[in-house]
């Protein structure tokens, strides 16, 4: 029986071998041409890759508590970009952040990165790619939220549920069959990879349609 | 036509029937299913209601863990008022309210973002049951007697569709003359995806199908055969 949700074990479980021309999943490890490891990586290549061109795996993060003082902090893990920040006081009151370039930061003050008050302004370049800077720097504790696109944790066998429907299911078989038919072997077909690339695109395009672009 | 009657089609078509050898029943199957996830994607087929729970001061939520099969929101609908929670972006909604991620009151405003990420304006502070209603995929097929969820008119594309599927595995010319097969089954879908978005707009749902007819196919169905 097929996992519940969405789910790469049930695409590389269900017929994958057979779609690799092979008569069952022991003939195609027989045939030391793919791995499962290397199934399962060109799943998570997929994963990673369909995380950064659309909207698919956002969600409503609060991990971070602010406190007075320090205005850098680390993203969570996995963070590729923000829809959206605000402040939540301990008093319940909320701060909107706008979402400003470094560039922009020197434009606005040239000593931003001095300045302390109640921050309305978060930059995700002034650092480094994996965090964040509050402007000015806070004065006061607080938690902040944030709307964000975020990569699911990597694909790996004993860890393929993804927080998606199940009809994702289709973009997977035709990721990990694109990659394992481009591979170098007697058993590449790279024109059936080929097409499987372009149906790629047509998937990309409806999911953008249906649940948002990357940024 | 039930799935027994597909795979049996299918399987006659690639000029097997009976016991099929080189092309397994489960593959059939497992082709067919991946047609009809494929055309309900592309066209929002299949239209589900949900009533959805709402607990006390909620402001985000993820539908997937409840409503497995959600694809996308058609309509939400308070169900204590009877009135229509109206679609927005996240943009409208801090142009609207500068807190509200934390405002109380009615629930006048949604926005559905990313697979399944949903967010409620105004919050409730008691529970509230809203009415859910929702482009779905498809149950899987499993058995003989089992029918696709999507149109019967359709149920002939299921087994073009599964041809071109089944013999991907071949490659070269044998699996480049099924390309005019994918190409009827994303006319069909094209064609039911218009019906589809007219009759969504008729109804003031708030998901219209992926426009298909917008979308460059050519080298996906085999350019050749256009020259």
């Amino acid at each position: 029986m097929p996992l519940p949700g969405c789910d790469v074990q049930n695409v590389i479980d269900s017929d994958l071998w057979y779609r690799l021309g092979f008569q069952s999943q022991a003939d195609l490890l027989a045939a030391n041409w793919l791995t499962v490891g290397e199934l399962y990586q060109f799943a998570d290549d997929a994963v990673k890759a369909i995380a950064r061109a659309t909207s698919l795996f956002l969600t409503f993060d609060d991990s971070i508590a602010v406190s007075a003082g320090t205005a850098a902090y680390a993203l969570p893990a996995g963070h590729i970009f923000t829809e959206g920040a605000w402040l939540v006081y301990a008093s319940g009151g909320i701060q909107l952040l706008r979402l400003t370039t470094v560039g922009q930061l020197f434009a606005l003050d040239a000593v931003w990165g001095t300045k302390t008050g109640a921050p309305v302004r978060l930059s995700l370049d002034a650092r480094d790619a994996v965090s964040c800077v509050l402007y000015p720097s806070p004065t006061a504790n607080a938690t902040l939220a944030q709307i964000m696109q975020q990569t699911p944790a990597d694909v790996a066998e004993g860890a393929t549920a993804l927080p998606l429907s199940p009809v994702m299911e289709i973009y997977f078989s035709s990721a990990i069959l694109a990659a394992a038919l481009s591979k170098e072997s007697d058993s590449a077909r790279p024109e059936v990879a080929a097409h499987l690339v372009e149906r790629l695109g047509l998937i990309d395009a409806v999911i953008q349609s249906l649940w948002g672009e990357g940024r | 036509m039930n799935t027994a009657t597909i795979s049996g089609l299918v399987s006659s078509r690639l000029n097997e029937g009976g016991t099929p050898t080189f092309y397994p029943y489960p593959e059939i199957l497992a082709a067919v299913n991946e047609g009809q996830r494929l055309f309900c994607v592309l066209t929002l087929a299949l239209e589900k209601q949900f009533p959805l729970l709402i607990l006390a001061n909620t402001t985000f939520l993820h539908l997937l863990p409840t409503v497995p099969d959600y694809l996308a929101p058609l309509r939400l609908t308070d169900t204590s008022s009877g009135a229509k929670v109206r679609p927005a972006t996240f943009a409208e909604l801090w142009a609207r309210d500068a807190a509200w991620p934390a405002t109380i009151g009615p629930l006048t405003r949604y926005v559905a973002a990313g697979a399944d990420l949903v967010a409620l304006y105004a919050q409730s502070a008691v529970p509230a049951q809203l009415m859910l209603q929702y482009a779905a995929s498809p149950p899987l097929l499993v058995v003989g007697t089992d029918v696709p969820a999507i149109p019967p008119e359709y149920h002939q594309e299921l087994v073009n569709y599964g041809i071109y599927r089944l013999r991907m595995v071949e490659g070269g010319a044998e699996f480049a003359a099924t390309l005019p097969l994918l190409e009827h089954f994303l006319a069909g879908a094209q064609e039911y995806g218009d019906y589809m978005r007219a009759r969504n707009v008729a109804a003031g749902y708030d998901t219209l199908p992926f426009e298909l007819a917008l979308f460059d196919r050519s080298r996906l169905v085999g350019k050749s055969k256009k020259k």
